[in-house]
Parts: C-alpha cells; structure tokens; sequence
C-alpha cells in the first residue's frame, strides 16, 4: 500500500476507536506535535461524519419514498398530461382481454384485444388487477408489484377512433419476477433468442365488455421497479404463438422521457461553487447574490469577440488598468464556460426544455468539468433531440474520465421533451444573443470601473509624488548643512565645492575628494551617525542621529495618526512611519526639531504638539481640536515654505485616508475575484504555464 | 405507535422502521414551511434535517421525553426554517409567532452548526462515483462484513476492496480539503 493510504489507515484505526491502548498513546503523541496530522485526522474526521449522514439521508429518504408509496391513488394533478419515466427494461406485452381474477386459472373472454380468438398461456395463469377509472381526468396507478401507471384523462378511443368519456376498467397483469414468469410459462425467446428481461406486464382496458384501444398521440406511461439500470434494455411487443407461448417482437429502445422542472429551483453553477460560498460563510440561499457573483465573470470572455481585444489592447496600453482585471485574463480565456452562456440558459425562455430537468441538471458539473463551451452548445443547440443522443455526441468530443462520464450518461437512454421546432429556432438565438450582450455588458461596467480606478490612482499617485519629491528635496537640505559641518569638522571647508540647486545626485555618484560627500550622503540618508576621519590630516568629523520616539496613548481608537517633526534649520517636515502607534526617527544633532500630531477618527479631528523634543521616548495623549482650530495651529508654523507644505501635506493626509479605504477595497475585490477564479474556472493557474489546457485530459484529474 | 416504541425503535438500531413511522408528523410541518415562504422541497430538506437531529440526539442519550415527538419535531423545523430566513436576509419580514416553546432547544444552535459543516462532507461524499460511495457506506454502516463487501462490489480480494476504500477515502479528502482552503 502506498504510504499515503498507509496514513489513512491509521488514522481511521484511531478515529475509530481500533487501537490498542499502546498503539493510542504513541499516535496522540505523534499527533500533539503534528500540525499536517491532525489537519489529516480532522479531514478524516468530516468525511466520515459526512459518510455518516449519507447513510441516513439515504435511510430517511428510503422512509419518505415507503411513506409515499403507501397512498395508493396519486392524483396526476397539476403535471396534467405529464410524463412518467420507464425508467427500466421492460417486455411489453399487448394483448388485451379482461379476466376476472379468480384461482389459478384465469377466465377469459371470448375476444382477445384484437378480436380473435387466440390465447396464450400467460393469458390464463396471471391473475388480473383491475383498475376502475374515470377517463375525465389524469390517474395514477400503482400495481402490487410496484409498477406505476400513468393514465392521462381521455387517453382512450373505441372502436371507431371516438374518445371514450366516463368510467372503464383498466387491466393490468404482471410478471416482473422471475418465479411468476415461470408460472405463467412465459418465456424470454425473441426468435431464436433468449432475452434478458426486467419484467413482462399486460395492459388492457375494456368499457362495457368491449376492448378499447390506446389513443397514440396521449399514451400511458409506465415505470417498471428495478433495482439496477441496464443499459441497451428494449420494449419487445409480444405475440401469441398457437402453441400457448409468446413471442416477443419488435424491439424499440426505451426512452426515458423527461419532466421538466422549473428551471429556478435547479442548480447549474460550476461543481463546489455554492459549497465554496456556503464554507466561506456567504449567503448562498440568496440565489441574487450568488448570481450576480458568478455572472460578474463573463467579462473575463470577451477574448471571443470583439471586447476581448479591446480589452487586450488595454491591457498593453496601461498597467495600472490591467491591475483590475485578473492578472491572467489572457489565461483564463482559454477555459471554462462563460458565466454568460451560463444566465442565458438559466431563464425563463428554457422553461420546459431539456434545459430545465434533473436530468440536464446532472450533467452540468460535467459540462463545467469539460471546460469546453462546445459540449454545452450540443445541448442547447439540440433541443429537440433525445438527451442521450446529445451525451453521445459530447462523448465523442472528449477524452478519458470524462468520455466515460458522458458515454454513461447516454446509456441511460434519457429523452426529450417536445419542443416546437419554430420554438426551438427562436430559442438559439436568444441564447446566442444573450449571452453575447451580457459579456458586452459585463465587460463594459468593468471597463467603466477600471477607469474610474484609473482615475483615481493616478490622482493618488500625483499627490504621493509631491509628498516623495517634499521629502528628497528635504533630505538634500539636511545632507549639505550635514556635509558643510563634516567639512568644517576635519577643516578642510573649502575642499569640497557644493554645487546649489539639487545637485545631489551628481555628488552621490561621483567619487569625490577624500569622499568625504560620499560618507555624509549616506549616513544622511541611513540616517545613522557620521563617524569619519580625514585621511588626508587625520581630523575626524562626527554629527550624531540620536533615536526619538513617541508612543500614542489609545492609538486604536483613532482611524488615522500622523506623527511630524520639523527640524528648526529646514524649510520642511518629515512624516515618520508608524509601527503600530509607536513612531521612530533618528534625529539629527545639528537641528532642532518641533512635533506635531494629527489624528482622525471619524469626523474628529486630534491634536498635540510639541516644541524642542530630544533623543527621547515620549508617550502623548491626543486632544481633540476643531479642523479650524487645527488649520490654525498648523498654518502658525514655521516659515513660508514649511506652512505652504504643511497646508498640501494635511489635504495629503485627507486624501489618502479615503484613498486607503478605496484601495482596501479594491485589493479585497481583487482577492476576491482570484479566490473565485480558482473556483470557477479550474484550468485556472495551470492553463497559465500551457497557455490553455483546454485539450489536455490530464487537467480533469 | 407511542413515541417511546419509535425511541425504543432508534435505539435498537431499526432507523427506518422509525423513520417511517415519523413521517406521520411531516405533513403540518410542510404546511408550516411553505405558509413561511417556502417551497415543499425546503420542507423536505428541512424535515430531513430535524430527523438526524433527534436521531443523533436520541443516540447520544441525551433525549428526554418532555414533549410529544411530533411536537418537538414541529419545534426544531420552525427553528430550522426561522435560522434560514434569518440568513436570507430578503424573507426576514416573514413573522413566527413565538406559540409553542415548551420544548427545550437548547444546544440546538450548536448542533445546527455542527451539522451544517457536516453538510459539506455529505455532499463530497455524494459526489465522489457511485462506486465509491457504495463502498464507503457499506464499509462504514458496519452491517456487512468485508469479505461480503469485496464479494457484492466484485473485487477478487478483501485486500484490493480495502485499498480501494482508502483510495476513496483520499479522494473524498483532498475535495474537501479544496472547498475548505481559504
């Protein structure tokens, strides 16, 4: 055994209660230190409580069925002249008599079912059930061996091809298992044959001693019970022979006809998807929610028509508009059905088709698992045609699993529900309409989203600019008065020419006299201590950066905080980081610094400052301040240019305060979309690599 | 047949003679869900769920008879169903006038929770192919021995039925392992 199932073993051993005390104490000890074990043991644990209530549902249902069953009479009701599924191989005997049950042999009358004379054995020894009905109205019967029955009102004509009205009697005769064939000496020859059978049963119905014929256009259907569903099972018309036995003739296939449900209460989203949402703690019971999420999807088709390449194009054109979209739109056009295609079948214009049954139902995850809209085109575009023909023809499409998946869905001879071929004709277009308008459409309000976003990230990053430029420009000031003393420090002032302007740059990468530049540059931007000496005299220059910091008291009730220091030298601020409430910065020992705070909760705005802060841990508390107020103190500060900033700096801060709530936003509906993308569409992330791996049967596993 | 003959019936292990004798009681439930906006399949579902509730609470020991079964019944689906309304927010207006609490609910928002998890495991173990699920009912209702099992599902050996079973096993696994990653 491979060592994988080896684990399942054990595991199932302990869940199950088999392990020695030994055996127990080693593997509850293995499992205390083993995350991935008792991730194992917890799966292990979920299905088999799943298997566990399988078998009672199964139970239950079995009790619902017996509970059901025990009413006899069924009223057809509102189905009207529906459809009952022979859902097994039957011998379908016509012959027609009536025989008042009655001993072992039956007493027949003088005229069978086709105004001869002729019996057969199986006429004498199978007692009849007789059934009286009204033919006003659609019946169902059910038969002691459990056959159901059918009768839609006024499905009988006379001899003279007239509907019958008023009261018959229906006969039914059964042999469904093999010890009342034999006592009926009815025999499973077709020919020269033996047959295989799943039961032989009798219909007959008589008004007034006289036999009546079937209406063809209205027939009876009958289920037959049967605990397995053979494929290939035909209905054999039976004939009696002289010497007493039947023959069976004329094989048709059986075709399981469909009932068509409403379309609403089926379930055609791609396999797991609702069981996905319903684990994520989603309202899956809201079928507009869940909608609407799977349908937002199709935009990612437009790769079929005409939206996709503008969509592309788009894509080349901007990076930030991509941004958006899946990061593997192209991918993900290669595979799976468009959720377009998906909302134009899932409407009330496919009431009553094969589209709208269990049965069609079924196949969807497997249509889904196919990843290829084709297959589910052959059903839509073929309506009119039996369901297994159409799974025969997907069958052919497909390789592997999931060709013995549809090759067995066409065994089980599934049919069809009549549809008018004008109606049929007007259906396809809709659905291609449909389905192509809704993409458009969905490409379209994304587009109109992702322009707005567009939009407003290049505002955002407009103003970040500004915010970064303030910075560097500061921290060139900081670095030429840092420099200017590091000069003067090891006396040599004049060896260093500082060129104005924002040179800096160039004296950064340029390896000048002594590097002197070069050692300020950078312990100003690391903003760590400068500690050099001259090799040229020996002199040494040190300017020192001495830590501050300053811990908000209650930082987590505000929304935003904002902590400033405005070194008295320069004509500008810094914003330090925030670490969860506590904001560090090294401060340099030629400035003076003053502090300023800001914080937003809501609408209320915070404030604290401070004046001449040293290389010490504050802890502050913040006082609330009218945004007046607040204007106030920050317009009063410092000289022209420090006001000026500040003055941008607060509308920074604004912005970005709500810009963080947008793009929050935005990176949760990306997340999102990515998570169900996954879902949605499995080739996801594969097809990536193969570019499409629509063709492959592997990426079904 | 008397509540505690369908106890008795639960705990000797006859599930479906009992269930079939609970049926009884489904019909006022139906009406009750569908008067509350719901559709004879949610009271089907929700009568379903009621039933393996009061089996696994009957199973556990912890049942005792306070009420009529049918009443109780009644009570867990009126609170099955309200629990579902509440989280389709569009039905919340429906109204439950608060009549018959006599019976004791308490722990019932823990078992729901419990259940509905297990849901999602029924439903993989529904899913996986019909050979599998036959296999792992029959192994894991423990009324066939693997000998039987091997012999009814055509495997040559009890070996290669085991292994198969813990192939099932895998699979039903790593589905669930995928609907439940995050």
């Amino acid at each position: 055994m491979r060592p994988e199932l080896e684990l399942i073993e054990t595991i199932e051993k302990y869940l199950k209660g088999e392990m020695n005390a030994a055996e127990k104490t080693e593997f509850e000890k293995r499992l205390q230190n083993d995350s991935k074990l008792q991730k194992e043991v917890k799966l292990q644990q979920d299905i088999m409580n799943g298997i566990e209530r399988t078998a009672m549902k199964q139970k239950i249902t079995k009790a619902y069925t017996k509970y059901m069953s025990g009413k006899n009479f069924l009223k057809w009701g509102s189905l009207g002249t529906g459809i009952i599924a022979v859902s097994t191989a039957v011998l379908f005997y016509t012959t027609n008599h009536k025989a008042s049950s009655n001993s072992y042999m039956q007493r027949l009358p003088d005229l069978n079912e086709q105004g001869t004379k002729q019996w057969s054995d199986a006429d004498k020894y199978l007692p009849g059930q007789i059934f009286s009905l009204n033919t006003n109205q659609d019946t169902v019967i059910q038969t002691r061996g459990g056959m159901v029955l059918a009768v839609p009102a006024n499905c009988f004509l006379d001899e003279n091809g007239n509907p019958v009205t008023g009261p018959i009697d229906l006969e039914v005769k059964e042999a469904l298992d093999p010890a009342s064939m034999m006592k009926a000496g009815l025999s499973t020859k077709s020919g020269g044959n033996l047959l295989e059978t799943a039961g032989m049963f009798y219909i007959n119905s008589r008004k007034d001693g006289k036999s009546l014929r079937i209406n063809p256009n209205n027939g009876i259907y009958v289920h037959v019970p049967s605990d397995t569903v053979k494929s290939g099972m035909q209905v054999f018309q039976g004939k009696r022979m002289p010497n007493g036995t039947i023959d069976w003739m004329n094989p048709k296939p059986l075709v399981h006809n469909l009932v068509p449900v409403n379309i609403h209460t089926l379930n055609f989203y791609p396999p797991l998807y609702l069981d996905s949402l319903a684990y994520w703690g989603k309202d899956v019971k809201n079928k507009k929610y869940t909608d609407s999420l799977y349908y937002s999807f199709a935009g990612l088709f437009g790769g079929r028509g005409q939206g996709g390449r503008q969509q592309q194009a788009l894509r080349s054109d901007t990076t930030i508009y991509v941004h958006y979209y899946s990061k593997d739109t192209v991918a993900s056009l290669l595979c799976g059905i468009n959720p377009a295609k998906i909302k134009a079948i899932w409407s009330d214009e496919f009431q009553n088709t094969i589209i709208s049954t269990r049965e069609f139902e079924a196949r969807m995850p497997y249509i889904h698992k196919t990843e290829n809209e084709a297959i589910l085109d052959l059903y839509v575009n073929n309506l009119d045609k039996n369901l297994s023909y159409i799974d025969s023809l997907a069958a052919r499409q497909l390789y592997g699993d999931l060709k013995t998946v549809f090759l067995s869905f066409a065994a089980r001879g599934d049919g069809k529900i009549a549809v008018k071929s004008k109606m049929m004709e007007k259906l396809k277009v809709y659905y291609d309409n449909k389905s192509r308008l809704f993409t458009e459409a969905t490409i379209k309000a994304q587009q109109a989203f992702g322009e707005k976003q567009y939009k407003l990230d290049s505002i955002a990053m407009v103003k970040s600019d500004t915010d970064a430029n303030r910075e560097y420009k500061m921290m060139g000031k900081e670095y030429e008065i840092n420099l200017k003393e590091a000069c003067r420090q090891v006396g040599d002032p004049d060896s260093v020419g500082i060129p104005e302007g924002s040179g800096y740059a160039v004296l950064v990468n340029a390896t000048g006299w002594n590097n002197i530049d070069q050692f300020v540059w950078e312990s100003t931007r690391e903003r760590t201590t400068l500690d050099y000496t001259s090799p040229r005299n020996g002199k040494k220059a040190i300017i020192r950066y001495l830590p501050f910091s300053v811990s908000i008291n209650n930082y987590k009730n505000y929304d935003n905080v904002f902590v400033y220091l405005l070194p008295n030298k320069l004509n500008s601020f810094m914003r330090l980081e925030d670490t969860n409430g506590v904001f560090r910065e090294r401060l340099d020992e030629l400035f003076a610094y003053k502090m300023e705070c800001v914080a937003y909760k809501g609408k209320h705005v915070y404030y604290y400052s401070m004046d001449d802060v040293g290389a010490k841990a504050y802890t502050i508390d913040l006082q609330e301040i009218s945004m007046n107020e607040l204007n106030n103190k920050l317009g009063g500060l410092g000289n022209q240019s420090q006001k000026d900033d500040m003055a941008k700096e607060v509308d920074y801060m604004q912005f970005q305060m709500q810009d963080k709530r947008r793009t929050k936003k935005n990176e949760e509906r990306e997340a999102l979309t990515e998570k169900f993308e996954k879902l949605i569409f499995p080739c996801y992330g594969e097809s990536q690599q193969q570019g499409g791996g629509r063709q492959m049967p592997d990426t079904y596993k | 047949m008397t509540d505690t003959q369908i106890i008795e019936l639960i705990l000797t292990g006859k599930d479906d003679k009992a269930f079939l004798a609970l049926y009884k009681y489904f019909n006022p439930i139906k009406k009750m869900v569908i008067s509350k906006g719901g559709r004879p399949e949610d009271a089907q579902d929700i009568y379903q769920d009621a039933l393996i509730i009061l089996h696994k609470k009957i199973m556990e020991g912890d049942f005792k008879l306070t009420a009529k079964l049918s009443t109780y019944l009644y009570s867990i689906c009126r609170y099955l169903w309200k629990d579902q309304l509440k989280k389709n927010s569009k039905l919340q207006s429906v109204e439950f006038n608060e009549e018959i609490d006599a019976v004791d609910l308490n722990g019932l928002e823990e078992i729901i929770e419990k259940e509905n998890k297990i849901k999602v495991a029924e439903k993989i173990v529904s899913e996986l192919g019909e050979r599998c699920r036959e296999l792992l009912l029959l192994f894991y209702s423990g009324t066939m021995k693997l000998k039987d099992i091997a012999l009814k599902m055509g495997y040559n050996s009890e070996n290669t039925a085991k292994n198969q079973k813990y192939k099932c096993l895998e699979a039903a696994k790593k589905k669930l392992e995928e609907v439940q990653q995050d």
